[in-house]
């Protein structure tokens, strides 16, 4: 099951293009929560596939 | 005691801590388990790799340890959900995770700490306990219950999940924005839960930094700046060091107490009406502070880990 729709969310409309270099991306915070949940609950991983919220710092 | 880091040797984070040790400091992260040898037997963990590093870990061995990153950053990207590598990349974070969680390690921060405190929503909660200011805030899909519960017409939107997400090649970043409810399309609401909070006018923002009792601050003037600064790339080196104000030193540490992780770098915004807290991130980046920030901050870091202070 899935919850995406192709309706445009808030995702699609406040996403801003980062620069290609991880370095250089202007986030200086980062979340362990989406590499820990998915250990927490398998089924979470799906959410994550894109590798979104992974410890990007 | 044993000072462990979770994490890799050129992440400049990690690099700045271990200059600052007076004596060296183990790292490791799922990519070095992966490519050296290990075996973990109950909370007993022997591990070694081919550049000379050994680790024996026993029950009886105190280890004082900091997760800055349990993983290389592309360790999931262009991984499919319930494929293969998905099945063999999550078993390698099983087994960071549960030497995380091993009993006889004191973290920084422990694991099961810091997962709640990345949680905004926990976040605001725990503020309002213990009396510290932040935007008031809700989570809904429906135009109608954020517009009645705020009271304007103007909030601010945030991501309730990651700031980040990566489409084909390309990365994005999902930062906190001014929106107008009546222009938000219809059904935008339904995609992913949001967060909208009142829009306070920031005078300055800050950056503030914790280790253990200790406090760091740096100020940032809004004039000028987007909502939120972190979209504005020559912002980040806009922050200069100040002397922390009593009422955010008081409420970061009430924080960090509250969430129990012993690091913490967390924003703030001084509007006319006071200071409020706007997120507490317990894994969060300082090296781009100014540099007498970013020194102390790895040194502290680099001292609670050698067992120089506790």
């Amino acid at each position: 099951m899935t919850t995406t729709s192709d309706e445009p969310g808030l995702y699609d409309l406040l996403a801003e293009r980062l620069p290609a270099e991880p370095e250089t991306r202007p986030n200086p915070s980062t979340t362990l929560t989406a590499t820990i949940e998915t250990l927490d609950n398998d089924r979470a991983f799906a959410a994550s596939r894109t590798g979104s919220g992974l410890l990007l710092s | 005691m044993l000072p462990l880091v979770i994490g890799v040797r050129s992440d400049l984070h990690v690099q700045a801590v271990l200059d600052h040790a007076s004596r060296p400091i183990a790292v490791l992260d799922v990519s070095s388990l992966a490519a050296g040898r290990y075996s973990l037997f109950g909370s007993r963990l022997d591990f070694g790799d081919e550049s000379g590093v050994k680790l024996l870990w026993t029950p009886d061995t105190p280890v004082r340890g900091w997760v800055r990153r349990v993983a290389p950053e592309d360790w999931f990207v262009g991984v499919k959900g319930e494929s293969r590598e998905a099945a063999v990349q999550t078993s390698w974070i099983g087994l960071i995770t549960e030497l995380l969680r091993a009993v006889r390690v004191e973290w920084l921060s422990h694991i099961d700490a810091i997962v709640p405190a990345e949680n905004k929503l926990r976040l605001v909660e725990i503020a309002q306990r213990v009396g510290v200011s932040t935007p008031k805030t809700v989570v809904s899909n429906s135009v109608e219950a954020i517009r009645s519960t705020l009271g304007h017409e103007e909030v601010i939107a945030k991501p309730l999940g990651p700031g980040h997400f990566i489409d084909r090649t390309q990365a994005f970043g999902v930062f906190s924005r001014a929106v107008r409810l009546a222009e938000i399309p219809p059904g935008a609401l339904k995609a992913a839960p949001f967060i909208f909070q009142e829009k306070l006018e920031a005078e300055r923002h800050f950056r503030v930094v914790t280790v253990g009792d200790e406090v760091w601050s740096a100020v940032l003037e809004a004039d000028g700046l987007p909502v939120d600064w972190r979209s504005d790339k020559l912002a980040h080196h806009r922050f200069r060091s100040v002397v922390t104000p009593a009422e955010i030193a008081l409420g970061a540490l009430r924080m960090t107490d509250e969430f129990g992780i012993g690091y913490s770098s967390q924003d703030w915004i001084e509007t006319r009406d006071g200071f409020f807290l706007v997120d507490v991130n317990p894994s969060g980046q300082w090296l781009f502070l100014p540099n007498e920030i970013g020194t102390q901050v790895a040194a502290a870091i680099a001292r609670w880990l050698v067992g120089e202070f506790n």
